[in-house]
């Protein structure tokens, strides 16, 4: 097998074709199901939620699609913008070279870096690449929808991988929900505040549906409880000095803080340290599978709830393709597990030999983890 | 009595004019200590003081280019590649620190001399020259870090930007030295004239002598060095090398300068109301969190006070 990654540019020299397109698209997938987090009993279900629900009673018979290997996969993305999807490229490329290995001839991996509308040309030059099946992870829900129905009609199975686009014409759709981890970590909060008390909410960066979801997620279950109070909520861009700012005011306004929500670890950690400089003792917390963060809560023995957000569905995405060109009937939503943990168990997912930027929960051998520059000099 | 009220009115533009920037600032203390008292409480100013440090940096660097009738967009992007250099390279440890800044200055150095090779002698306008060097920048820090930048901030530069010397922050402390050291620069070298002369008419600076090539080049290469000791300042205060830092600060610095009177076509304003400009964006932030307002106030607030400034300024340039 050869896997090699093909630059836009190389392979419109090569077959000397050249497509363009345009549009405009937002980043990352919306709102996800709920399936077994506690709050979403309490919570009324929200219609992106019901969508999930509704797809994971379906399945879609992949007969058309059977085909002996190896096959040609594209593999259109985000690209490598931050570890999360450093990690979860990483998981795609160790299924096809490690896990399938032998089953695939070539790879196509679209780096559309970070940008919606340039995902467009990325996947329009994979179309032309001719792959036997096409790995999709949208970073705009309508720009790319039309693509994706001319892909399908062109005989071309597409799978969502994390995300999807708002075309219902697909084989299948792999992704977790970031709905559910912001109501698991608001359920954890509210059942340590004694479902009373006071909180502020830090979110990632204003608008991208990965951030608001977790909001609506947490501000549903909170609202479950009369005797909750959300005191403020400011978004903090991912960048842990913008949590410690932002916590810094909310300190300043409030002298009673009894929990932090966060969206993800990173702000999380600066406003860590915004309470530790404060001198105020830290109230539990939420956050995610980062090493960094992991390592603040250590250092100062924080209380707190970590839910991952899967960088293993690329490799449950690979399974589905499998499944698909081996004609398989599959499930039409793949819901990927979540884990949580807390304080207890943080030396089982701490690692600090690792770097900061290392994300804790994942399917990857270790000399993969060395391979992928995490290992500390 | 036409020409008193004329007069009259002509006096009260020129307070405006002279004063806009402070009488703003005064108001804005003012309404904090209406609407938050917690503003005032010495932690608050505390924090609000060694939040604008960075920005105030980055934004004395960002007025020095505009003075000289240019503009920067790749501060933002040497300040987080040299974030992710210094943590590479030190690995959180003090010992490698030297070496690491002498890197990290030389990196910055070297993109200012880029930018303004490009602008004086490719005669690129500053504004694409800039961005082109920030998309190069990204680039080459995503090439170095693999997007998982990796170490960590020594402790020595984290006591630089987060700790105090009694009640004041030591990063507000650098940047006073920075705006001391910039200010006598502007107004008492001929250097600082030789910007003033040169933003104002590159023509007829040239004509007068200066070598105004030689002026703008020299005024990217400030910009850059000092976004490095911005970039240095912000991640000493979290002490994460974060792959985005200073993300954004390239427009805050634009907006700083342009609310403290530097003027976008260059030759006028000054450091002084840049540094007012900087703590009327920091204070605002804080008081919209302190009130609880969600980020479209936030928004609106910053957007209506950089415009209001910029009418104000531009209803002067029509005056004059």
């Amino acid at each position: 097998m050869s896997i090699k990654r093909i630059t836009r540019r190389k392979f419109l020299e090569l077959m000397g074709i050249g497509i363009g397109a345009a549009g405009t698209a937002q980043f990352m997938p919306l709102g996800k199901t709920i399936p077994d987090a506690k709050a979403a009993a309490k919570v009324k279900t929200p219609p992106d939620q019901l969508m999930r629900q509704k797809l994971a009673k379906s399945t879609f018979d992949c007969s058309k699609y059977k085909k002996d290997p190896p096959w040609r996969l594209a593999f259109v993305t985000q690209g490598k913008t931050n570890s999360w999807v450093v990690m979860f490229d990483a998981h795609v490329d160790y299924a096809v070279q490690v896990k399938y290995k032998g089953l695939f001839s070539d790879f196509f991996y679209g780096d559309s870096q970070g940008n919606a509308e340039r995902q467009l040309d990325v996947y329009e030059d994979a179309l032309v690449w001719r792959p036997d099946v096409m790995l999709l992870a949208p970073m705009g829900q309508a720009a790319i929808s039309a693509s994706v129905d001319e892909t399908m009609e062109m005989g071309i199975p597409i799978i969502y991988n994390s995300s999807r686009a708002e075309s219902d014409n697909f084989v299948t759709w792999v992704e977790a929900s970031n709905y559910r981890q912001g109501a698991v970590f608001a359920e954890w909060l509210a059942k340590k505040m004694n479902y009373k008390g006071k909180y502020i909410a830090l979110s990632g960066i204003a608008g991208l549906s990965v951030v608001e979801d977790r909001l609506r997620g947490a501000r549903d279950v909170f609202s479950q409880y009369p005797g909750i109070e959300e005191l403020g909520q400011a978004y903090c861009d991912f960048s842990p000095a913008k949590g410690k700012q932002v916590t810094e005011a909310f300190l300043a306004a409030h002298p009673k803080i009894d929990a932090v929500w966060s969206g993800s670890g990173l702000q999380c950690w600066g406003a860590i340290e915004a309470f530790v400089e404060a001198g105020r003792d830290i109230p539990p917390v939420s956050g995610e599978d980062l090493n960094g963060f992991l390592r603040i809560c250590k250092k100062y023995n924080v209380d707190f709830i970590a839910v991952n957000y899967p960088v293993e569905i690329g490799l449950h995405a690979v399974d589905a393709v499998v499944k698909t060109m081996r004609g398989e009937t599959v499930p039409r939503y793949i819901d990927v597990p979540i884990v949580k943990f807390g304080k207890k168990d943080i030396d089982k997912y701490l690692r600090p030999d690792l770097s900061d930027d290392y994300w804790a929960i994942h399917k990857l051998p270790e000399d993969w983890i060395q391979k992928l520059g995490f290992k500390k000099k | 009595m036409k020409a008193e009220e004329s007069s009259l009115r002509g006096d009260t533009f020129s307070i405006l004019e002279r004063g806009g920037i402070y009488i703003a600032l005064v108001l804005v203390l003012v309404s904090a200590a209406i609407l938050s008292p917690a503003f005032f409480k010495p932690s608050n100013l505390f924090n609000v003081l060694r939040g604008a440090a960075p920005l105030g940096i980055v934004a004395v660097g960002q007025t020095i280019v505009m003075l000289g009738g240019g503009i920067d967009l790749s501060l933002a992007g040497v300040m987080a590649l040299t974030t992710v250099v210094v943590a590479d390279i030190t690995q959180g440890q003090n010992i490698s620190l030297v070496p690491a800044l002498a890197l990290v200055f030389g990196i910055g150095i070297a993109v200012g001399f880029l930018n303004g090779l490009l602008v004086t002698k490719r005669r690129v306008p500053p504004f694409i020259a800039t961005l082109g060097v920030a998309i190069l920048l990204e680039g080459v820090r995503f090439v170095y870090t693999k997007a998982a930048p990796s170490g960590s901030i020594p402790p020595l530069v984290r006591f630089f930007a987060n700790e105090a010397v009694g009640p004041v922050p030591t990063n507000l402390i650098i940047f006073f030295l920075v705006v001391a050291g910039f200010l006598f620069v502007t107004h008492k070298r001929p250097f600082g004239r030789h910007i003033y002369s040169t933003g104002a008419n590159r023509e007829v600076a040239r004509l007068s002598g200066i070598d105004v090539d030689r002026v703008t080049l020299l005024t990217y290469v400030i910009c850059s060095t000092l976004a490095v000791l911005g970039g240095l300042v912000l991640a000493g205060f979290i002490g994460y090398a974060d792959n985005y830092l200073g993300r954004g600060y390239e427009l805050d610095s634009i907006a700083a300068v342009v609310i403290g009177g530097t003027s976008f076509a260059g030759g006028s304003g000054g450091i002084g109301g840049t540094v007012v400009g900087v703590l009327l964006l920091t204070m605002l932030f804080n008081i919209v969190l302190l009130l609880s307002l969600p980020i479209e106030y936030q928004l609106v607030v910053k957007g209506a006070v950089i415009i209001a400034a910029v009418a104000l300024y531009s209803f002067r340039t029509n005056r004059n």
